[in-house]
């Protein structure tokens, strides 16, 4: 050793110091070559393990080769041996450089696990704010904005106010407006929540913030480790939409539940079930209580509660959710160079705009901005296709058809994603994602999926077939709810049982929990096009939930079958002329008046008092228990009642008006 | 001399690990999909219906056959209909030989403007379980072994607005193995121009 330093001394000195710079960045090079491949978890494992040690060959090769020649003073052949190695250092630090991007991509879109929680107590601008007013506040202690930061707001401002309960925030916000509380209690996303309360203004244009407080808690929903499944076995994927004008996807933005779109996916067939839950579907909130509320108002509460919600609702696990923000498709279909979509011509309100479909652009903005497409099929762009996804008032179905065109949306951007080839186009498309999307799937997890994506990129570039995308339709009714809180009526959505329970069948199908049952028989006409089955579609036998009806002039009789049917317990009270509840315009002996609300939720009453008018004998005032127990005393009509409930029975026909 | 050999030696050995990296790279790389291609063996001209090295000797044997027919100047259509609706039925519900759920079986043979919708229906009814063919697939699936013209009627058949000379071949099979699957029933064949094709199949329960 010593022998062969001593020689190298006599070499030429500009050969033997650009051998040991050579050597010294070839080394450094191919460590973080094989530092990134490392990271590869699951990728192509083989090929990784042939290229680091072939990588590692040619360095010893290099260091005894290159030496010899110096030795030998044969410069020439170091020369060209040293300028590979230059190819090879240029190979490491080009593909070093690809790898970290995708990777350092892949894990920006993975949720951190510390999240910032923030509280704001708001107000009704130009109204004052004092000690002697009362603020509103979500009664659901575990909700971490809604309540738990509420109290250190509380005693960091020392605030003295008396707390008025409420179960929902859409009736804390409505009663806010109405001046009945004097503030509230808000999450961090509440300008996305509730900026369709009142259609005048948004709640950004009529609150105002008295206070904030903010806090760095451990992520809830990233500790749950929702699951723990890759792409080596089915996995269920709930999709949040994020209503934000900015570019990039804000970790802590607040998303308002209005687009909830749920992905089963079998990566052995490629098989995938979508179904677009409509944001006004009435369901127990899995977070508050399992209090019956729109599914969107669960986003108030955070991530964790919408899936579990969800989840709960489809009697299924969700393995990961992804948070998409919307912005981010205008920059990914651009990326795309757009996607064919067959545009559906409005059907409510067409000559608003000569037939086109219009829709403010993706910062909120109309007039001259505003975006309009034609029907019928065609390349939509970025900003169209965003348009064509947020439009709703200019369909009849409104929401539900809203949620058709997103699924839309969703299956032109998957086809035209796998058909993709110039690298170029990839950085973009990669960004795309990267910055506007955020999951709780952690990077080797996503990693997993490179062997399903490849196959599917091949089979998309031979001209076949790469993925089944199946949609499901939860069918859905009017269902009009009578909110004690507010006094007033908010427009739902209640879902036919049967349909449910038929996209949970179908859901457990494609996990590979039910087995499906195989077609033996077949047949076929020209005449008679064959329409492929979409789970849930066109049941419509069982409703979910009921409401009040209007017993109002109705016989007992009738009252007490409908409290045998839904197991209530029946009060009756006879009333005179003069007294409260005593209804003139009804003959007696008939039902005069009803404790429960027309619209009031069935599910949220155990009993009801119905007020029987006397022809003007003395009152007589007895219940009759109509279900199995025998008890005679009065019970509370309406579990969630508030102190202001009003007294008058709103008339059926001003319910419908509304709607 | 010997450097000049040590010389080529070294290049030839250079040369070849560099193609053993490469072909290595290339097939754990870029290699296809589950789903590999099937080496077609016949074809007749002029009329898109092919033979594939993965047809039973049954199918062979119909389609020779029918080949044999096409080839004449004057071609027997009531034969060729015949020969149609046996390899319709051969080929779609032999599905032991299919790579995938979407490998569909007597697509060549139906009317062109439906093979889309036909395409449809076989992938979500017959063949809606059938798993991708490779050393996993585990399932039992049939393959026709014998098959037989029962009846055969002149008819017409109308699509949209159209009426075409028809024909209404009942026909009977057999299994390898006997799985449930359909056994007997009618397939109806338009002759459009030249070219026969089939419009309708309707299973015949006994």
């Amino acid at each position: 050793m010593k022998r062969v330093m001593r020689r190298l001394k006599h070499v030429n000195g500009i050969a033997r110091y650009s051998y040991y710079f050579f050597l010294v960045v070839y080394l450094i090079s191919f460590l973080l070559f094989t530092f990134n491949l490392v990271n590869l978890s699951g990728i192509e494992t083989v090929l990784r393990i042939i290229l680091i040690v072939t990588f590692f060959l040619y360095f010893l090769f290099y260091l005894l080769y290159g030496l010899l020649n110096l030795l030998t003073r044969k410069y020439k052949k170091y020369v060209l041996i040293s300028l590979l190695t230059l190819i090879f250092i240029s190979i490491f630090n080009v593909s070093s450089y690809f790898i970290g991007t995708i990777y350092g991509g892949l894990n920006n879109i993975f949720e951190q696990d510390k999240e910032l929680y923030t509280t704001y107590l708001i107000k009704l601008k130009d109204t004052k704010f004092n000690s002697e007013g009362q603020i509103g506040r979500i009664d659901n202690q575990a909700d971490t904005e809604g309540y738990v930061l509420t109290e250190k707001l509380i005693k960091k401002y020392k605030l003295k106010n008396e707390i008025v309960d409420y179960s929902d925030y859409d009736d804390m916000i409505l009663n806010l407006y109405a001046g009945k509380i004097a503030a509230a209690f808000v999450p961090s996303n509440y300008l996305a929540l509730f900026t369709e309360l009142d259609e005048n203004e948004s709640i950004a244009d009529k609150t105002t913030v008295i206070y904030k407080y903010q806090e760095k808690k451990k992520n809830s929903t990233s500790d749950k480790s929702i699951s723990n499944k890759d792409f080596n076995d089915p996995l269920t994927f709930l999709i949040m939409g994020v209503d934000s004008t900015k570019n990039n996807l804000d970790p802590n933005a607040g998303f308002n539940g209005d687009t909830l779109m749920f992905i089963a996916f079998n990566p052995k067939t490629l098989d995938s079930l979508v179904l677009s839950i409509p944001r006004d579907t009435y369901v127990p909130i899995t977070c508050n209580h399992n209090r019956y509320a729109k599914i969107n108002s669960s986003a108030a509460f955070g991530s964790e509660c919408v899936v579990n919600t969800v989840s709960n609702l489809l009697a299924t696990d969700i393995d990961y959710y992804v948070k998409v923000n919307f912005k981010g498709v205008v920059n990914l279909v651009d990326a795309l160079d757009g996607i064919e979509v067959d545009v559906e011509a409005p059907t409510y309100g067409a000559d608003q705009y000569n037939g086109q479909v219009c829709e403010q652009n993706s910062d909120r903005e109309f007039g001259d901005k505003l975006v309009c497409i034609k029907p019928g099929h065609q390349t939509l762009n970025g900003e169209q296709a965003l348009a064509y996804a947020r439009n709703r008032h200019l369909y009849i179905g409104s929401d539900l058809d809203r949620v058709r065109h997103q699924q839309q949306i969703v299956e032109a951007v998957a086809r035209k994603l796998l058909k993709f080839s110039a690298v170029t186009d990839f950085k973009d498309i990669f960004n795309a994602i990267s910055n506007n999307i955020a999951t709780n799937m952690a990077t080797d997890k996503i990693l997993s999926g490179y062997e399903v994506v490849k196959d599917m990129t091949l089979k998309a570039l031979n001209g076949q077939e790469f993925i089944n995308i199946n949609k499901a339709t939860l069918e859905t009714y009017s269902l009009p709810v009578y909110r004690p809180a507010t006094g007033g009526y908010t427009s739902a959505q209640g879902y036919y049982q049967d349909s449910l329970t038929d996209i949970q069948n179908t859901i457990k199908i494609y996990l590979g929990l039910q087995e499906q049952e195989t077609v033996k028989t077949f047949s076929f006409s020209v005449n008679e096009p064959f329409e492929e089955h979409t789970a849930g579609k066109g049941l419509k036998q069982v409703q979910s939930l009921e409401l009040m009806p209007n017993l109002i002039g109705s016989d007992i009789a009738k009252a007490e079958e409908f409290c045998q049917k839904h197991n209530l317990t029946l009060n009756k009270e006879y009333v005179n002329p003069g007294e409260a509840h005593y209804n003139a315009d009804v003959a007696p002996g008939l039902i005069g008046d009803q404790d429960a609300r027309i619209g009031t939720l069935i599910e949220e009453l155990t009993s009801l008092t119905i007020y029987i008018p006397n022809s003007g004998e003395s009152s007589k005032n007895s219940s009759d228990n109509t279900s199995k127990e025998e008890d005679k005393t009065k019970t509370e009509t309406n579990k969630k009642d508030q102190e202001t409930e009003k007294e008058n029975n709103p008339d059926i026909g001003d319910v419908l008006n509304l709607f | 001399m010997k450097r000049k050999y040590r010389k080529i030696l070294a290049g030839l050995i250079l040369v070849t690990i560099v193609l053993v990296v490469a072909t290595l790279v290339i097939r754990i790389f870029f290699s296809g999909s589950k789903d590999t291609k099937v080496k077609v063996l016949d074809a007749v001209k002029n009329y898109d219906y092919v033979l594939e090295e993965r047809d039973t000797a049954l199918f062979k044997e119909t389609y020779n056959h029918l080949k044999a027919n096409l080839k004449n100047k004057d071609i027997d259509y009531a034969a060729y209909a015949s020969d149609l609706a046996q390899l319709f039925i051969i080929d779609l519900f032999t599905i032991d030989n299919k790579l995938s759920k979407y490998d569909i079986g007597g697509l060549d043979y139906v009317y062109p403007d439906s093979q889309d919708n036909y395409k449809l229906n076989v992938e979500n009814t017959l063949y809606k379980n059938v798993e991708v063919k490779d050393n996993k697939r585990n399932q039992d699936l049939p393959v026709v072994t014998s098959i037989t013209i029962d009846n055969r009627e002149d008819v017409e058949y109308t699509i949209g607005e159209k009426t075409y000379p028809a024909y209404k071949e009942t026909i009977s099979w057999e299994y390898e193995k006997d799985l449930g699957y359909d056994n007997k029933a009618t397939v109806t064949l338009i002759k459009d121009q030249d070219k026969v094709y089939v419009v309708e199949y309707q299973t015949i329960e006994e």
